[in-house]
Parts: structure tokens; sequence; C-alpha cells
């Protein structure tokens, strides 16, 4: 005779992450903007770049294999790639056309972070709704 | 498609909601190289990247699937309604696979970037 024994596993049904950055300009930096006399400031679009780089389906497979927790994996695969955003904005790794003097009176050439007064990357929330 | 086709056929989606560069011609403009549109426009503007983001993965029989995503940008240098208008015939048209929306702000114009799903095997 066999006996087979499940491990009953809780799987989450409608769990979501909101990664977000809360300052007026986080979408015209990411985007990119042109102002209304033509001069272009090019996008630096650290999300985009994270959601191509990160191996999110790597980074849940290594967490369940550790903690065998859908919801564990699924937050801890969030979270890398909350960091992996993070690291992008403080990376020295965007064109700029120019040099330029920032708010915080540092001279940068390119490539170059996207840390100048440090708001959009203290802006940073992460939110998770469902269960 | 090809960037050639992309373009056709939103000059021609686009006919009436799109701006003209100084020299009278469509403000349409394929960029990826060094080369720069010939001026600014005077209303709707069409940016497209002139090479597709991919990845191609290999299937069997040899061939290969490549999901590519074109990347369009409108930029509206008048303070019309021509962008949303415009927007929306994309989206008719075209499978989008997501865009994005700035509204225009007292020294920034509107601008939307569109990605444009086209997979094709070769």
């Amino acid at each position: 005779m066999v006996e087979a024994n499940w491990i009953k596993l809780n799987i989450p049904k409608k769990l979501k992450a909101i990664h977000s950055w809360n300052t007026p300009y986080a979408a015209a930096v990411h985007e990119g903007s042109t102002s209304v006399n033509g001069s272009e400031k090019p996008a630096r679009p650290w999300v985009d770049v994270a959601i191509k780089e990160y191996d999110f389906l790597n980074k849940y497979a290594d967490s369940f294999s550790q903690s065998h927790n859908f919801k564990q994996a699924f937050l801890e695969m969030s979270e890398g790639f909350g960091e992996n955003c993070q690291s992008n904005i403080s990376d020295t790794r965007w064109q700029w056309p120019r040099t330029t003097v920032r708010k915080s009176g540092a001279v940068v050439d390119s490539p170059r972070d996207i840390v100048d007064t440090g708001a959009l990357k203290n802006s940073y929330q992460v939110q998770y709704e469902g269960s | 498609m090809k960037v050639a086709d992309l373009r056709r056929i939103l000059t021609a989606l686009l006919a009436t909601e799109l701006g003209t560069y100084t020299n009278g011609t469509p403000s349409v403009w394929v960029y990826g190289s060094s080369s720069q549109p010939p001026s600014s426009s005077n209303g709707l503007e069409c940016l497209i990247k002139e090479t597709p983001d991919t990845v191609a993965r290999a299937t069997s029989a040899g061939y290969k699937y490549k999901p590519q995503l074109w990347e369009v940008t409108l930029r509206n240098w008048a303070k019309n309604s021509n962008l949303p208008l415009a927007l929306a015939k994309i989206e008719k048209r075209f499978n989008v696979s997501r865009y994005t929306h700035l509204p225009a702000a007292s020294d920034t114009l509107e601008q939307s970037r569109i990605l444009i799903f086209d997979p094709i095997v070769i």
C-alpha cells in the first residue's frame, strides 16, 4: 500500500506589491522630459532597468526552497526588487548630455547617479495588498 | 514589423493629430543614431526608437521567438488635446504593452511613452 503525505501549503491568491517613489518629479526623471524651450532631460528609468535585470523567477525559487512558504518567497522577491531599484538610483550609470551643477552644489558629468538632494531615493515606499 | 513600417503606419494613423517641423513635414522622427529632428514641432511630435527592445529565445526546429517592444514617445509642443487623441488611436491600432503619461507642467511639455508589443518568429 502506498501512502502519500501531503504538505498543506498556503497559497496566497491576490498578493500585490506596490513600489512607489513619491516626489512630484519622479515620473519626469524616470520617463525623461522636454522643457518648453526645447532642452531635453534624458530618461533615467531606474524601475524599467530593474525589471529587465532582476531575476524574479530565481529569487522567488531560492527563497521558496528555503522557507517553503509562497507568501514569504513573494515578499523576499519583492524586497530584492526594491533594493535593486534603489541601487539603480545610486549607481553611476545614467548618461547625461552636459555637465551640470546640482542643488547640492556638486558638479556632475556623465555617466551619473540620480541622487541630488536624496529626496527621490528617500521617498521610496513599498506597500503590500492582499494575503 | 520594421521601423519603416511602424513609421509609415503611425504617420498615416496620426495624420490629423501630428504637427509639422519647420520644413513642412509631419513631425515623426526615428531616433537612435546621432541625427536630430530638423526642428522643434509646432504641435504633436512622434518619436520612434530605431531598434526595438528584444531578446530572442530559441524554440524548437531552429526557430527563434522575439517578443519585440517598440518604444514610441509622443510629445505635445502645443497646448491642445491631440496627445490623448493620438494615444487612443495607437491603443486601438496596436497591441500596447504599457504607456506612461506626463501632463504638461509650467516648464515641461506633455509627453507619453508607449511600448508596442510586436512579437515575431525568425
